[in-house]
């Protein structure tokens, strides 16, 4: 079993286990938003799980989610220059999400709200400009609602989807443009769906939410 | 040959492997000039993927269009010598004008929109073709006028 440094602490991870795991699981945090145990690779690329590590005397910036681990290394989870790129990576998801706490199905339950506090800011961006697109809210499903000015793309949804086999969400288009959706942008309630709301569940925020839990999407 | 025909064509000369998807999208457009849902739909079916996953593909690339290329397809060129001269720009005032976006036609079905790589007229850059006939130098300024002239034409026509 490979064992490591991180922040100073000596901890062991199994052979081939990504950073981020092998943290939580000892107890150090770091943050993170789009890794999904499991996955093969990080499906969004939020960047707030950023870490340096030193093995044989080289550092490098790696995602922890995404980077596994190796005997003998040095992880520092918290630096000054670390603290800068996650401040960079969170203004930049905030950017295009439509902050709208109160009237917000997760507002007790929010991951960002979370991540806001552990990296000390606050959920409007200080420096970016805030730039929420005009997307339509898919309000078809009987169950749940999906307002895609609150995803943060990261890609949780998609990925459990597609582990039942059923694949309703993918990522679609690029760059600023990119949304996750349903294929050709249709209704949720016309693609076979059987509620299994796993998608709801998985969602950080509040873009896929439970009808009943009295959230809305506009406003 | 009807359309439903030529993408039974295509698909019948590929092997339904992840590899094959990008070039069979690429010859349905060529051959059918756009892809459209039922389209998208049959492809899926072909390689045994998720609709969803070939939508995501077709978005991805900015070379395939979902909606047909409309009357008067403007392919304004962001070639080198264009792009440099603001090519972008002449994009962006079509795009305001025709209120579409880049592979999109309009609701009428008059104009669509794209851009395109260098067509050799790069001495008389920024420069737009539509319906085979070139537009130079063309500036956002311009851009109204050229579609005034078209929609005149199409009334007249
Ligand atoms: S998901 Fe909801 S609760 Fe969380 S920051 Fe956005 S609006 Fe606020
Ligand atoms: S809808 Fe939710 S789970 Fe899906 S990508 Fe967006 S934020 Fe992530
Ligand atoms: S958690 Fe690692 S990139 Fe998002
Ligand atoms: S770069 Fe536009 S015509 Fe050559």
């Amino acid at each position: 079993m490979p064992s490591l440094v991180i922040d100073g602490k000596e901890i062991t991870a199994d052979p081939g286990e990504k950073i981020l795991w092998a943290a939580l699981r000892s107890g150090i945090y770091i943050p993170n938003l789009c890794a999904t145990e499991g996955a093969e690779l990080p499906f969004g690329g939020c960047r707030l799980c950023l870490v340096e590590v030193e093995v044989g005397g080289r550092r490098e910036m790696v995602t922890a989610c995404s980077e596994p681990v190796q005997e003998k290394m040095k992880i520092y989870t918290y630096t000054e220059k670390i603290a800068r790129m996650r401040r960079t990576a969170f203004e930049l998801i905030m950017s295009d999400h439509h902050i709208d706490c109160k009237n917000c199905a997760k507002r007790k339950d929010c991951q960002l709200i979370r991540l806001a506090s552990s990296l000390k800011m606050t959920l409007q961006p200080k420096t970016l400009r805030s730039l929420v697109r005009d997307l339509p809210v898919d309000d078809s499903h009987p169950l749940f609602t999906y307002d895609p000015k609150k995803c943060v793309k990261c890609g949780k949804c998609v990925f459990v989807c597609q582990g039942i086999g059923k694949s309703f969400l993918d990522f679609t288009y690029r760059g600023f443009e990119m949304v996750v959706t349903t294929f050709d942008h249709l209704p949720l309630s016309s693609l076979g769906c059987e509620s299994c709301l796993e998608c709801v569940k998985v969602c950080p925020t509040g873009a896929l939410f439970l009808k009943e839990s009295g959230g809305t999407a506009d406003g | 040959m009807e359309e439903s025909k030529q993408i039974e064509e295509i698909l019948g000369r590929f092997h339904p492997e992840r590899e094959n998807l990008l070039p069979v999208l690429q010859e349905i457009q060529e051959k059918v000039g756009y892809l459209s849902r039922e389209v998208m739909e049959s492809v899926a079916h072909f390689f045994h993927l998720p609709p969803s996953e070939i939508f995501s593909v077709v978005t991805f690339y900015n070379q395939f269009r979902r909606k047909p290329p409309g009357r008067n397809p403007i392919h304004v060129c962001l070639g080198t010598a264009c792009y440099l001269l603001g090519g972008n720009l002449i994009l962006d005032a079509f795009s305001r004008e025709l209120q579409i976006k880049k592979g999109d036609t309009t609701e009428d079905g008059n104009f669509g929109l794209e851009s395109t790589a260098c067509f050799g007229c790069c001495n008389v850059a920024p420069v737009v073709k539509i319906n085979s006939q070139i537009y130079p130098k063309m500036t956002p300024g311009t851009v109204e006028e050229v579609i005034i002239n078209l929609r005149d034409k199409d009334k007249k026509g």
